[in-house]
């Protein structure tokens, strides 16, 4: 595994996101609605700037558990 | 009813179940006071949701007609329980919190846990208030009220298992159940001075409740004494084909070992991450338990700030994908603050909750390390003690945040790999209010968390009593 980078702003557009992703999920945001989902939204990409940086091989495995 | 010789909701579920046993007070006494004081006091803490006293004393009748009958009776004989309000019991709508799940039909039969609490002769006195659909750690509920910290009702009962911690610490009953996805066993146990139990990811049955974040997902005890929940653990531990999470592990009682101490045990503090971002207290805590311990040793948990943020990003995406069709439809059923969060959550693209889980796996492969050279890490349980009812920002290091996602700084980077915690209650001179240690172990080994809270109690350091209402 290979070491961690310093966290890095991730250039993300709030705003832009839910315009663009609130339609095709067939959510109708409300005025009184968008400030808290920019804010949180604005703070999942912060914290993802934690991790995001983050350098693992090609063949890293994701977490979750599956049985067949 | 005529005075008993023993207050039964001022006795721990060990005291009740041998005090029913030998006789001292029937299990139809234990619940008939536990259901007296639940009718004095729920109005007030916002404990219970659904009081269940027909069933309650119904299930009592059939533990005393069995001892009447010289049947053996299980290890939690009359001992009353309750459970957070997102596991199903039989002939309850499973509101989770919420007010639109309301509209769900009563549950057919009553969650996995449940049946695994009766079969030892336990007794339920219903089912507990909490933070809507889990996305809570302040105990506080739009719908239903907050959850009150019996020990100063102003303050919060933490989350999302408000309820549970309210319940136990008020002394309604000995005995609760919760979930835990980032903190919310251990939240509460810290607020409310109580002891959890955060088994590791997989080891028990989650069926029959409603989901948080299957990824992190976990159910568990609290109660007043290290032996109350060796003896609930060892009660619910049982295989159920029916959770695909739960891993294929024989049932490894933990209540055999619970007075081995801790002499071959190697200690140490969780430094680094673990001593920033909270109050004073936070550490003091630890350190008194570290030094009643005899632990001088201080190590570093690896990347806990990046395995803390992958959880965060998982839990996000995941517990809003759960609620998409009602946020679709019904998003005025929400309380705001959960709806917006739920909203955001939605929007997170793909590639960052995909990376998340990488990130997760790698940073469990460094901590799982460290435990060649250590048993046992303490560290803190939460950055602050209870805050007040409705307060929405905290400062932590000097900075101005928001509260409800950041109780969880210290408790969210050990389930997000699924350790086993146990959560510990230590009190100081002239506060009102408790603080709680983290005690964790290497996957499976409950038994050596347990046994460290056991030395912290035997010690006088870690005590849960009941609140003085």
């Amino acid at each position: 595994m290979s070491a961690a980078k310093p966290p890095a702003e991730i250039p993300f557009d709030v705003e832009a996101c839910i315009d663009a992703a609130a339609p095709m999920l067939g959510l109708s945001i409300t005025q009184a609605q968008r400030p808290g989902i920019a804010l949180h939204l604005a703070t999942t990409m912060r914290i993802a700037s934690v991790f995001m940086g983050v350098e693992l091989p090609d063949d890293a495995e994701p977490a979750p558990v599956f049985g067949a | 009813m005529d005075a008993l010789p023993l207050d039964p909701t001022a006795l721990t579920a060990t005291g009740i179940a041998a005090a029913v046993r030998q006789g001292t007070f029937s299990a139809r006494q234990a619940a008939q006071a536990h259901l007296d004081r639940i009718a004095r006091l729920n109005p007030t803490l916002g404990a219970f949701t659904d009081i269940t006293a027909a069933r309650a004393l119904a299930e009592a009748d059939a533990v005393d007609a069995r001892r009447a009958a010289g049947a053996p009776l299980g290890p939690l004989a009359g001992v009353p329980f309750a459970v957070k309000n997102l596991f199903d019991l039989q002939g309850l709508s499973t509101r989770a919190g919420s007010k639109i799940n309301r509209d769900l039909p009563p549950a057919g039969r009553d969650a996995f846990l449940v049946r695994r609490l009766r079969a030892a002769d336990a007794v339920c006195l219903g089912a507990l208030n909490m933070g809507e659909y889990a996305y809570d750690f302040t105990g506080e509920n739009a719908h239903d009220g907050p959850s009150r910290n019996p020990h100063d009702l102003a303050h919060m009962s933490g989350g999302s298992s408000g309820g549970s911690g309210t319940a136990v610490a008020g002394g309604l009953a000995p005995l609760a159940l919760g979930s835990d996805t980032n903190g919310s066993i251990r939240v509460p146990s810290s607020f409310c001075g109580i002891f959890g139990l955060k088994p590791t990811y997989g080891r028990l049955s989650r069926m029959g409740t409603f989901p948080f974040v299957a990824s992190l997902d976990h159910l568990g005890p609290f109660a007043r004494s290290v032996a109350d929940l060796a003896l609930a653990y060892d009660a619910l531990q049982a295989s159920d084909p029916a959770d695909h999470a739960q891993a294929a592990r024989p049932v490894e009682p933990v209540s055999p070992s619970l007075d081995l101490g801790i002499d071959r045990l190697r200690l140490a503090v969780a430094g680094g991450y673990f001593r920033r971002g909270g109050m004073p207290e936070a550490y003091d805590t630890v350190d008194r338990a570290a030094a009643a311990l005899g632990v001088t040793r201080m190590i570093d948990i690896p990347e806990a700030a990046r395995g803390r943020a992958a959880a965060y990003a998982i839990t996000t995406a995941e517990g809003a994908q759960l609620h998409l069709e009602r946020l679709r439809t019904r998003a005025d059923d929400f309380d705001p603050d959960v709806r917006d969060r739920l909203l955001a959550g939605v929007l997170v693209p793909a590639a960052f909750v995909i990376k998340a889980q990488k990130v997760r796996r790698w940073y469990r492969e460094l901590v799982l390390r460290l435990f060649d050279e250590v048993d046992v890490i303490l560290a803190p349980a939460t950055p602050c003690r209870a805050p007040k009812l409705g307060q929405k920002t905290i400062v932590l290091d000097g900075q101005e945040m928001l509260l409800r996602p950041n109780i969880g700084i210290f408790t969210q980077p050990i389930s997000a790999i699924g350790l086993p915690v146990v959560a510990a209650p230590l009190w100081t001179d002239g506060e009102r209010l408790p603080l709680g240690v983290q005690i964790i172990a290497p996957p499976w080994r409950e038994d050596l968390a347990l046994r460290v809270a056991a030395a912290l109690e035997q010690a006088g350091v870690a005590r849960a009593p009941v609140a003085q209402l």
